[in-house]
């Protein structure tokens, strides 16, 4: 998957927004809302962080405006929604992939089987 | 949320504040702490964030900011700390002397007077058109300027005595202070209100008491500042004086460091028995222009009221103009002014030098970081960046340079502060906000000048051009401007030197003029008899006792006294010579004259040249009466005769008791040494000399002359405590006061040239050896082949004097604009003087010479090979 490799490893920050937005499009403080819960408080995303991380998947192109559906119209506090574009799923995927083998080797380390 | 980056808040402002707003409100539900702390962490992230979308924004900007630069351009300075230090320290010496002369120009000569408007006062001065010389005006002529003049809003007059100064006494050391005689108007024309009290207005003429107003300073020394001054009692000269008020110390007219103003009644005086004609010279006028009225204006308001007088009083005025100047221009004097302007002058070209100096300097830096520079061109660093890194180099060593230079020029002028008190309004003399910036000024002007020229040249190189000439070190365009720049020194150093040459040896020229008198060792202090000593015959006898008790001191050697030591005067005099008729004195000359007691020749050392000198006898009241004349005066009235037994008498008076001529002395140059010598009358001091309350006392001493000075004020105080000395000094200082400013002149302009001098020198060196070490490898290949090396140091040789001569012809035509400022400042000597235009080509083609066989013979006595191999 020469594509989605130059997105790798994605930061667990990164990671987890796209977690949050593969379940659907959400704005920023859903976001971070759902990526807290999540991650059971591990990860927390202050405003700032939160957008910084935002405008930096909007660029590589993981995620997008979703200004495209009318039933998540601005609320009037000029809020917006964000998605995940296919290009995103398939870094998702890769990530994942690229995780489930690292956590095979873990597994198979004799120091550390019986690691769940 | 100032801190990030605008571009990200744009994107996000308000998706951030509703994150935000939601964040907080869930956080709260948890609780009030959960709040805190929901906003605490909010904040806390800030800067990261802030920092990572910067890093995050276009790559190396990130690596482009000032503060980048400063530390690239501090490295790069440090590493080559010879050349930065030498850059500083050049660039520092030329703005030091802007620094330092400024300084002064700004203080005396530039710096708007302290009074009200004082664009709008102006000296009035009597023209008198036959001699073409300023004089006084007399009374009746100032109340008809005053009256008719419509340029002026109102005038003022103050009084010109020969001496300004006063005896202030009762209860006291008596001193002597200056002082002016005012009209009541004098302080409303110029302005200036009364700290304490009032100053004069015009009812106070009709007062019976002499009143007085008094300077800080001297309310401070003689009430303590105390407001029991105002009334208090006041002993002038002798007089009781009422003191009305108290001025600020900046008050400094009519004259420098006047304390004491007492009120003049100039009309009174003129309705008096006495009368007064229209001819004298009596009064000094003050005016203050009306508001918008230029000076040209006034000048030709005035010669119609002048010219208009001339013809209703044809007998009087038919010879009077009147001269306008500015008021400020009257105070700092165009000596002075002409001075301090040609020694900024001066300073200005030592500047330049010091730039072009570092200029060059600035391009050997940039040649031998050529292939840094072009490395990282080639890396992708744009030529605005390297630019950018350049200017900044200049402009940190400018700041650098600019904050010594300050430095250096306060101290220089701590250290000339002793001589420069002489100078009107001396004591402001110091480091003023206009003198700081001056050197920003020049600083920035200088930075520009050595830094962005090279910085554009090295940044506007093509990159690969520059990687391949890194050996040659220099392109041709580096050369061009290096020739431009061996060119502007040398010219610069031409025009200073040749400028300073002509002045030094007018300075030589009037240093060898023989001023008439020796006056090494020679005690001068001037004594002044108050209304005590009431006779002619009193004063007589007091004045030649203290001459007898003197010169009987050890360690004196003789004594004498005159009624003024090397005054200043306009001549005014005239006499008739017996035989001639009545009515000729306008067409001779005017003289001038000085009662003397018998020691006085010899203790000054003048020369007799022909009859006798002044005796004892002389004086008597039934003796002849006798006087001795000066070479001039034996000139201008006897040509070709033997003066001595001659006759004359003073004015238009017949001869019947004529004064005869005994003896002709050297001619002694009385008002300083480059004015010729005035025909000039000695006559006995003595009883007949009913008007001499002062006199200068003369001593001439086996040691140096201070060390008597305690000596001298005992004997006088021994005979009446209330008599001051004052004006103590030696003949030298009485004499030189204005000779001090010419010499200074001289002295701070030699500095300057050998300052230039060296920097040229140094600068041309450096350029031409340079350029010598740019071709090393062109002359080790040429060597390699055979080529003779006596022919290729000819031939560095002939660049380097070719380059010399082109910037010496420059230097010329540009010294051809100093000819009209050093016109009438030069003393025997023409502006166009071949001498020194010749010495000054000499020492230049010298050091071009020197400069350039040196580098020269070590480029050819260098092993080809050698030189080819090196990088």
């Amino acid at each position: 998957m020469g594509t989605t490799d130059r997105y790798l490893p994605l930061t667990s920050k990164a990671f987890h927004i796209l977690l949050a937005l593969a379940e659907g499009p959400r704005n920023g403080y859903q976001v971070s809302a759902r990526v807290e819960e999540n991650s059971r408080g591990a990860v927390r995303l202050g405003p700032a962080s939160q957008f910084e991380n935002i405008q930096r998947l909007t660029e590589k192109g993981l995620i997008e405006e979703a200004d495209d559906d009318p039933s998540l119209a601005a609320d009037g506090r000029g809020q917006r929604f964000w998605r995940v574009t296919p290009l995103g799923v398939a870094v998702m995927r890769a990530e994942v992939e690229r995780l489930q083998s690292d956590l095979g080797l873990a597994r198979r380390n004799p120091m550390l089987r019986g690691t769940e | 949320m100032r801190v990030l980056p605008g571009s990200f808040l744009t994107g996000y402002r308000e998706d951030l504040l509703a994150a935000f707003d939601d964040g907080l409100r869930r956080a709260r539900n948890q609780g009030r702490a959960a709040g805190v702390i929901f906003v605490l962490q909010a904040l806390a992230e800030l800067p990261g964030v802030a920092r990572r979308l910067r890093l995050g924004e276009g790559g190396h900007r990130a690596a482009g900011g000032w503060g980048v630069d400063v530390r690239h351009a501090w490295r790069s300075l440090r590493g080559q700390a010879g050349l930065t230090a030498a850059s500083v320290l050049i660039l520092a010496s030329g703005v030091g002397g802007v620094v330092a002369i400024y300084s002064v120009l700004y203080s005396v000569v530039l710096r708007p007077l302290p009074y009200a408007e004082p664009d709008r006062l102006a000296v009035l001065w009597t023209h008198n058109l036959r001699t073409d010389l300023p004089d006084g005006t007399s009374y009746p002529n100032y109340e008809d300027w005053r009256r008719r003049s419509a340029a002026f809003q109102d005038m003022a007059l103050y009084f010109r005595p020969d001496f300004t100064t006063v005896t202030l006494s009762g209860g006291m050391e008596p001193v002597r202070v200056h002082a002016g005689a005012v009209s009541s108007n004098f302080f409303q024309i110029l302005g200036v209100d009364a700290v304490l009290g009032r100053v004069f207005d015009p009812t106070d003429l009709d007062q019976d008491a002499a009143l007085a107003v008094v300077s800080e300073s001297l309310w401070l020394d003689h009430f303590g500042a105390s407001s029991e001054a105002l009334g208090a009692s006041l002993i002038v000269d002798g007089l009781a004086h009422r003191v009305i008020g108290v001025v600020p110390d900046w008050v400094d007219l009519p004259w420098p460091a006047t304390r004491l103003w007492t009120l003049h009644d100039a009309a009174g005086l003129a309705r008096g028995p006495m009368g007064e004609s229209r001819r004298s010279d009596l009064y000094v006028v003050l005016g203050r222009l009306r508001a918008g009225v230029s000076l040209e204006a006034a000048r030709a308001d005035m010669g119609e009221v002048t010219g208009a007088l001339a013809s209703e009083y044809p007998d009087t005025n038919s010879e009077l103009g009147a001269r306008v100047a500015p008021l400020l221009d009257e105070v700092a004097g165009a000596e002075v002014r002409r001075s301090l302007w040609l020694l900024f002058l001066a300073v200005v070209l030592v500047l330049l030098i010091s730039s072009t100096n570092v200029a060059h300097l600035a391009l050997v830096r940039g040649a031998r970081r050529g292939h840094d520079l072009a490395l990282r061109s080639a890396l992708g660093a744009t030529r605005t960046r390297l630019a950018r890194q350049l200017v900044t180099e200049s402009v940190m060593l400018a700041i650098a340079a600019g904050g010594l230079g300050l430095l250096l020029g306060t101290s220089t002028v701590a250290a000339l502060s002793a001589n420069l008190h002489t100078l009107p309004r001396a004591d402001a003399i110091g480091l003023s906000p206009p003198a700081v910036w001056a050197a920003c000024a020049c600083t920035l002007l200088a930075s520009l000048a050595f830094g962005l020229a090279p910085a554009l040249l090295v940044a506007g190189r093509a990159p690969r051009a520059s990687l391949a000439t890194v050996g040659l070190r220099t392109t041709p365009s580096d050369r061009r401007l290096r020739d431009a720049l061996v060119v502007g020194e040398v010219a610069l150093a031409v025009v200073l030197l040749s400028g300073t040459g002509l002045l030094v040896r007018s300075a030589r020229s009037l240093a060898a003029e023989d001023p008439g008198f020796d006056a090494e060792h020679v005690l001068v202090g001037r004594l002044n008899l108050g209304p005590g000593y009431a006779s002619g015959a009193e004063r007589d006898r007091f004045f030649q006792a203290v001459i007898d008790r003197t010169s009987a001191l050890p360690r004196v050697e003789s004594a004498g006294g005159v009624e003024a030591l090397f005054l200043r005067r306009i001549p005014d005099l005239s006499i008739r010579r017996v035989g001639d008729p009545p009515g000729q004195r306008d067409a001779q000359p005017r003289l001038t004259s000085d009662a003397v007691y018998p020691g006085f020749f010899g203790t000054v050392g003048m020369r007799l040249l022909e009859g006798r000198l002044l005796e004892p006898g002389d004086a008597g009241r039934d003796a002849e009466r006798v006087a001795v004349v000066n070479q001039a005066m034996a000139e201008a009235f006897w040509p070709g005769e033997d003066p001595v037994g001659k006759r004359f008498d003073w004015g238009d008076r017949d001869g019947s008791d004529a004064i005869r001529v005994v003896g002709v002395v050297s001619d002694i140059r009385q008002a300083g040494l480059a004015e010729p010598p005035v025909p000039h009358v000695f006559t006995p001091a003595g009883e007949r000399t009913q008007w001499m309350a002062e006199m200068d006392l003369v001593l001439r001493t086996r040691a140096e002359p201070g060390e008597l000075v305690p000596a001298v004020r005992a004997v006088i105080r021994q005979m009446d405590p209330e008599v001051p000395l004052s004006q103590v000094g030696t003949a030298w200082e009485r004499y030189g006061d204005g000779l001090s400013t010419s010499r200074l002149r001289s002295r701070l302009l030699s500095l300057f040239a050998a300052l230039a001098t060296a920097l040229a020198a140094s600068g041309l060196y450096a350029l031409l050896n340079e350029t010598v070490v740019s071709r090393r490898k062109e002359i080790g290949i040429r060597m390699a082949m055979g080529a003779d090396g006596g022919r290729i140091r000819a031939e560095v040789i002939r660049s380097g004097l070719r380059l010399t001569a082109s910037g010496v012809v420059v230097g010329l035509l540009g010294g051809a604009l100093l000819r009209g400022l050093l016109e009438g400042v030069l003393y025997g000597i023409e502006p166009t003087d071949p001498i020194t235009f010749a010495t000054v080509g000499a020492v230049l083609a010298v050091v071009a010479f020197g400069a350039s066989w040196l580098p020269a013979r070590l480029a050819t006595s260098v092993d080809p090979v050698a030189t080819l191999t090196s990088p």
